[in-house]
């Protein structure tokens, strides 16, 4: 019996399809019938019927028909199915054979061709002999043929040719040789194909037609057989539907049959057979459903179907290959486009045909322990005369015997010890490892990690057992950390305990070392002795010796483990192992906690390191080292504790390094830190603890920043989250759960002894040169060097204010473009304590708004720390807001000479500029003197001298001053004309002597000139008296290039009486002037409208009364009559 | 999470959880999982026993997994963990469901060879986990529900429990 007895055969598997045979092509020499030939084997796709084609030479022999048997009477079967049955009717018995044969019907020796056709027909008839074999002609003809009724000689010949054959019409065939010859080809197999299903149509016809000889008492197991048949007939004339039928029929009947120790083997295949024929056609009828249950119906009646108590291995091999094979169906399936789901899919079936296997493998292991003097029996009875079994299922030594009763004791003995000591040298392991890895594929795919997972520990175990140790602890360690990250302590001790005893067999150290660690710590769920022999191994492993042998281990294995180690410990070199413990749970917690979360550069950094272990006995350390992100420091944070190799378990309670399990040890570690790292960080990079001594073997654990393993993490959240109330501890204890690891601290500058002032007068006024007065007072110890000093515009706010502020030391000139906006470390010398200075800053603000200035003040003095000179550099800064604002507003406008609002000026006629200076600062402003530069268009009437030098403005008062000015004409001036400019110097009146005045240039508004034809205007005194003459010239001016037609009129007055013209029409030519002189004489006091002079311009009917009202005076104060003595007396008065 | 062995860090605190949690989960595990189980057994015919009971925390480590053949821990401690992929996928296939309308019973994860996985969450995300034997047909939907409930009003007694710390193993002595 081959290890593959339990593999279902090809012929089951494989899809039925109809056999025919071609026979009368030379395949070989012949080119026409090669391509024939391969017209019917090339693309075989579905869409072609299902026949599989053979050639065969024609006198082919085909196997021999058993003659009819006439009565099942005296029959007895000797079994269920045979062996060859179904490869007979797949690939030995056709179910039509073809005779080709060359043949035109113009052949012109017909008579001789059609004879030897008719033989050829007759030698395959011949062969066939009492089978329902179909026979048809295929006639390879090189002419086109004629459509059917237009060759009378053809149709004459082919019913000649029949008749000659015995053949009916529908069995002849005519194959043109021609261009189209794929296209006759199929139409010849789908009629081959018509002809095959007839065949197999009577073979299911004739295998029912001897149901009726049956009897229920001799012949159970001839029903299974021809239901099976029937069943194998209709696939293969792809009835699928009734193949389903018939298959269930026959699985029941399968488990109607009586069932002894003898016979189950052969129930149990036939059921197997069945039952995969059923669920391979459920999936083909994607009924996946129906598939599941059969299956699940067919284990359950197999299940206790053990039979022989000695073989019951194979119990276990059937079942694991059952579930295997309907994995496999379904898994066929899926890859057709079936969807399987997380808790259905093809995964559960390899897992269970995986845990059979291991049952078999158990079972084997128990049943099959031989002594190894037990020989193998000679003859072998598993041997048979034909190297098959004649029917499936059963034993060699006893085929065709259906009796329950064992006839031979002796030979059923030696045949069980024959296929026990065969099942002794299966290769289990391999076996369920195939199967479980198959499980992990489908499980990947669905979407179970964790069973994918458990699956691979198993299978991490099977090459355990297996003795490949290599690949079970990449498994092993694989799977690991799920485990791990989720908490399931009990399952990973267990992988663990699995692991160590692989690493132990291959003397793996580092491995060795780990897994032990791990196994020490708080996720172990190991028992304390346990716990006490793994750690007195590590001890050992560390002092360079041979641990003990792990429990439960191979006894061969272990010696060869036991030579590794003695290989290693002869060993040189590589004896210190760094390992990182953030992946996993050793049993020594650390965390580093520093004392604060930033230190001063002048006061030396402290850390504690925090150190538990979990482990049953104290375990000493040789050396703990801190490294941090500035290598510089880790020289100060080593403890190193020189003990011998042996020392490490004794003197327990003694030394720093030495812990003792459940306790909390903390050591503290202090250094100062450089002063180049103010401003940084100082990160625990990793802390280092040694076990053992270089001497001996050296572990070196390594936890990355401040501490915390694979579980830790999960604990403080836990920690965090409890409100369980920790029992009072001594003073110098903590309660490891509430240490929280703190890996970084920042260095920051020593806290600076100086006090900075600023004395200013707020708010600065633009362009000035606004003074700030800085007092540094030093109040350190020692003297202080190198101060520094920063000031000016606070960096980061708007660029704009940048390129409008500038700072200088020098109040005494005034600042311009060229100047910073913030002076950098300007020296000021050295301080004692104590001592004072004073610094003096201008600042120039272009623009208004709000400014933040800054000033910072750096220095160095020397500290001792720690018995330690250093140089610290310190600082202080103060940042001031101030506000910038206008000085003073100016109001500029023009009136006439009558002071009145002018909205225009008028060419050549004089009006007046009044400015208005109002001062906005809530200081004093001196103003130093004004000056008002005309545009060239401008001329002046008078002087132009300042009216308001020196004079001081408190707030919110204001300076006038008045100009007249005229403005020749220019024509008409899109936007008005310029008038100039308005300067005004000025400067606080606070401020000092030397310091700069200001100049502050006031563009003036431009005006409007506006030209007039006559411009009037008059000479009178500034008042008149009551009864006394009052003469009044009015000058009228042309002002146009026309002589001017002008009428005069004078309105009387009740005030006045009046002489001089009082209706005038008169001409002025271009350019000049026309004078009219009147005599007024008030009658009335007080404020007089005079008498109106009306001018017409007879050229211009614009110029209305109402402009020339503008020039000329309407009223007049007219005194009362004085009397003489009462003037003196006024005067004297 | 305190991990098993730190459990016995202190004696008496010990015996406090102990006699507290007694009273809690005894009674209400017990009387339908085991201990009370096999009173109904002796009345009436099957035991109507789980062969394995397990409540997991959110984050899915165990609080409390007992198993009654105690020979084959590993295994049953093996079909609760791999029963969580299927009790992940549920959660994250109810999550969609509305919040009033989640149904706390998983119904059956997937049932293996010898044995039937059921499993229940509540709304905190803490899992229940029971093994039934394959043949025990004692135990329909309607019995595994009314256990799981009764499970779920115990553990609701033992995080109702002020000696109790969340997050810890729980303590039972009810289960044999």
């Amino acid at each position: 019996m081959s290890p593959t007895q339990w593999d279902l055969p090809v012929e089951l598997c494989c899809r039925p399809m109809a056999f025919v045979t071609l026979t009368g092509l030379d395949v070989v020499y012949n080119a026409v019938h090669r391509a024939v030939w391969d017209a019917f084997c090339a693309n075989r796709r579905a869409d072609r019927v299902p026949i599989s084609f053979k050639v065969l030479p024609g006198d082919h022999e085909y196997p021999k028909c058993r003659p009819k048997r006439t009565s099942y009477e005296w029959y007895i079967p000797k079994g269920i199915l045979k062996t060859g049955w179904m490869n007979k009717h797949l690939n030995l018995v056709p179910a039509l054979v073809v005779v080709f044969y060359e043949l035109d019907w113009d052949e012109p020796q017909w008579k001789e061709k059609q004879s030897e056709c008719a033989t050829r027909v007759e030698i395959v008839r011949q062969s066939l002999q009492g089978r329902n074999t179909k026979v048809a002609v295929v006639l390879i003809q090189k002419k086109t043929p004629l459509p059917p009724g237009e060759d009378v000689i053809a149709s004459e010949r082919a019913a000649a040719l029949c008749n000659a054959c015995e053949l009916s019409g529908k069995s002849l065939f005519v194959l043109p040789h021609t261009d189209h010859l794929v296209g006759y080809i199929i139409r010849l197999e789908n009629a081959f194909y018509e002809h095959a299903q007839t065949y197999y149509y009577t073979e299911i016809r004739r295998v029912k037609s001897h149901k009726e000889f049956l009897n229920k008492t001799t012949h159970q197991l001839l029903f299974v057989r021809h239901q099976f048949k029937i069943a194998f007939f209709s696939e293969l004339k792809q009835d699928t539907q009734n193949a389903l039928k018939n298959y269930r029929t026959a699985y029941n009947l399968v488990h109607e049959l009586r069932a002894h120790e003898t016979n189950i083997l052969e129930i149990k295949t036939m059921a197997g057979f069945i039952n995969y024929k059923i669920c391979r056609l459920c999936f083909q009828h994607n009924t996946p459903l129906d598939a599941i249950a059969q299956f699940r119906k067919h284990i359950d009646l197999c299940k206790k179907k053990i039979g022989s108590a000695e073989l019951s291995f194979e119990h276990a091999a059937w079942m694991s290959k059952q579930f295997q094979a309907f994995g496999d169906l379904f898994d066929e399936a899926i890859k057709l486009g079936l969807t399987a789901i997380q808790t259905q899919n093809p995964g559960f079936y390899y897992q269970q045909a995986a845990y059979y296997a291991q049952e078999r493998k158990q079972l084997a292991k128990s049943l099959c322990n031989h002594e190894a003097s037990i020989m193998y029996p000679n003859p072998d009875p598993l041997e048979t005369q034909t190297g098959v079994l004649d029917f499936y299922g059963q034993r060699s030594w006893r085929q065709g015997i259906l009796s329950f009763d064992l006839s031979d004791p002796e030979k059923e003995k030696v045949g069980v010890l024959a296929i026990q000591l065969k099942e002794r040298n299966v290769a289990h392991s391999e076996i369920i490892i195939t199967l479980l890895s198959n499980a992990v594929a489908q499980f990947k795919k669905y979407k179970c990690p964790r069973m994918k997972s458990h699956l691979m520990v198993q299978m991490g175990e099977e090459y355990y057992y297996a003795k490949d140790y290599t690949k079970a602890l990449k498994l092993l360690d694989y799977v690991m950390c799920d485990y791990r990250s989720e908490g399931w302590w009990t399952l990973l001790t267990s992988i663990l305990t699995t692991a160590l005893k692989c690493s132990y067999l291959m003397a793996q150290l580092k491995d060795y070392i780990t897994y032990s660690l791990e196994l020490l710590g708080r996720a172990s769920t190991l028992k304390d002795d346990q716990k006490s022999r793994i750690e007195k191994n590590l001890i050992n492993v560390l002092m360079n010796e041979s641990p003990d042998p792990e429990p439960d281990c191979d006894i061969f294995a272990v010696k060869t483990a036991q030579k590794l180690w003695a290989d290693r410990i002869s060993l040189a070199g590589s004896n210190i192992f760094t390992i990182g413990v953030q992946d996993f749970v050793p049993f020594v917690q650390c965390k580093a906690k520093f004392h604060a979360p930033s230190f001063h550069v002048d006061v030396p950094v402290e850390f504690d390191i925090y150190l538990k272990a979990d482990c049953p006995h104290p375990i000493r350390f040789s050396k703990l080292c801190v490294s941090f992100n500035n290598q510089e420091y880790n020289q100060f944070c080593v403890i190193e504790e020189a003990s011998k190799a042996n020392e490490v378990l004794e003197n327990p309670t003694q030394g720093k390094m030495c812990l003792v399990p459940g306790k909390t040890r903390k050591l503290l570690f202090k250094f100062v830190a450089k002063t180049e790292d103010v401003g940084k960080k100082i990160e625990i990079t990793s802390v280092d603890l040694a076990l053992g001594n270089e001497t001996g073997r050296c572990v070196v654990l390594n936890w990355q920043g401040g501490g915390g393993d694979a579980a830790s993490s999960q604990e403080a959240l836990q920690a965090a989250r409890s409100f369980k109330r920790r029992p009072k501890l001594p003073d110098n204890e903590v309660h490891w759960d509430s240490i929280i690891i703190q890996a970084s601290t920042m260095i920051i500058s020593r806290v600076p002894n100086i006090s900075v002032h600023l004395r200013h007068e707020p708010p600065a006024l633009t362009n000035e040169m606004y003074c700030l007065v800085v007092t540094v007072q030093s109040h350190e110890k020692t003297q202080i060097r190198d101060v520094k000093l920063t000031a000016g515009l606070k960096p980061g706010q708007d660029a704009n204010l940048t390129q409008k502020t500038h700072v200088t030391l020098h109040g005494t000139e005034l600042c311009d473009e060229s100047y910073p906006a913030l002076l950098t470390d300007i020296p000021v010398g050295d301080l004692h304590p104590g001592e004072q200075l004073e610094k003096m800053l201008y600042v120039r603000c272009g623009t208004v708004g709000s400014r933040m200035f800054l000033v910072y003040v750096s220095y160095l003095i020397n500290i001792t720390a720690e018995e330690k000179e250093i140089v610290c550099k310190c600082h202080k800064d103060e940042t001031v807001t101030i506000e910038t604002v206008f000085p003073f507003d100016v109001a500029v406008k023009f009136v006439s000479t009558k002071f009145e609002h002018l909205e225009r000026v008028y060419a050549d006629i004089p009006f007046l500029l009044m400015t208005d200076l109002l001062s906005a600062s809530p200081w004093a402003l001196t103003v130093v003197s004004s000056e008002l530069q005309l545009a060239p268009s401008m001329t002046t009437v008078d002087q132009l001298e300042s009216q308001v030098d020196n004079v001081v403005l408190q707030t919110g008062e204001s300076a006038s001053e008045c100009f007249c000015l005229r403005c020749p004409s220019l024509g008409n001036v899109e936007g008005g004309v310029a008038t100039g400019h308005y300067i005004i110097s000025w400067k606080r009146t606070s401020a000092m002597e030397n310091i700069p005045v200001i100049r502050t240039v006031i563009t003036l508004p431009h005006v409007i000139v506006e030209n007039i034809p006559l411009h009037v205007n008059a000479d009178l005194p500034s008042f008149g008296r009551v009864r006394e003459s009052l003469p009044v010239k009015y000058h009228l001016q042309n002002k146009t290039d026309f002589v001017q037609d002008v009428e005069i009129s004078v309105e009387p007055s009740d005030a006045f009486m009046f002489s001089g013209l009082k209706q005038i029409r008169l001409r002025i030519l271009p350019g000049t002037e026309q004078e009219m002189l009147y005599n007024f004489y008030p009658l009335m006091a007080g404020y007089q409208q005079l008498p109106f002079l009306n001018i017409n311009l007879l050229r211009f009917p614009d110029f209305t009364n109402q402009l020339l009202r503008r020039f000329i005076p309407t009223s007049i104060f007219v005194k009362p009559q004085g009397r003489l003595m009462d003037d003196t007396s006024i005067a004297a008065a | 999470m305190p991990l098993i062995p730190s459990l016995w860090e202190s004696k008496a605190n010990r015996s406090l959880e102990f006699s507290c949690l007694r009273p809690a989960l005894g009674a209400g595990a017990g009387s339908c999982v085991t201990s009370g189980g096999s009173r109904d057994a002796a009345r009436a015919g099957p035991p109507k026993l789980a062969v394995c009971i397990a409540v997991m925390a959110k984050e899915n480590y165990p609080f409390y997994i007992r198993s009654t053949p105690t020979e084959n821990e590993l295994k049953f401690h093996y079909m609760v963990h791999t029963s969580l992929d299927v009790v992940d996928e549920k959660i994250s296939a109810m999550a969609k469901a509305l919040v009033d309308q989640r149904e706390l019973y998983l119904d059956l994860l997937y049932p293996t060879e010898d044995y039937k996985v059921y499993g229940y969450v509540t709304n905190s995300k803490v899992k229940f986990v029971m093994v039934v034997d394959s043949s025990n047909t004692a135990l329909r939907d309607n019995e595994i529900r009314s256990m799981f409930r009764k499970l779920h009003n115990s553990y609701t007694d033992v995080m109702c429990n002020p000696f109790y710390n969340p997050g810890d193993c729980i303590q039972s002595r009810c289960a044999q």
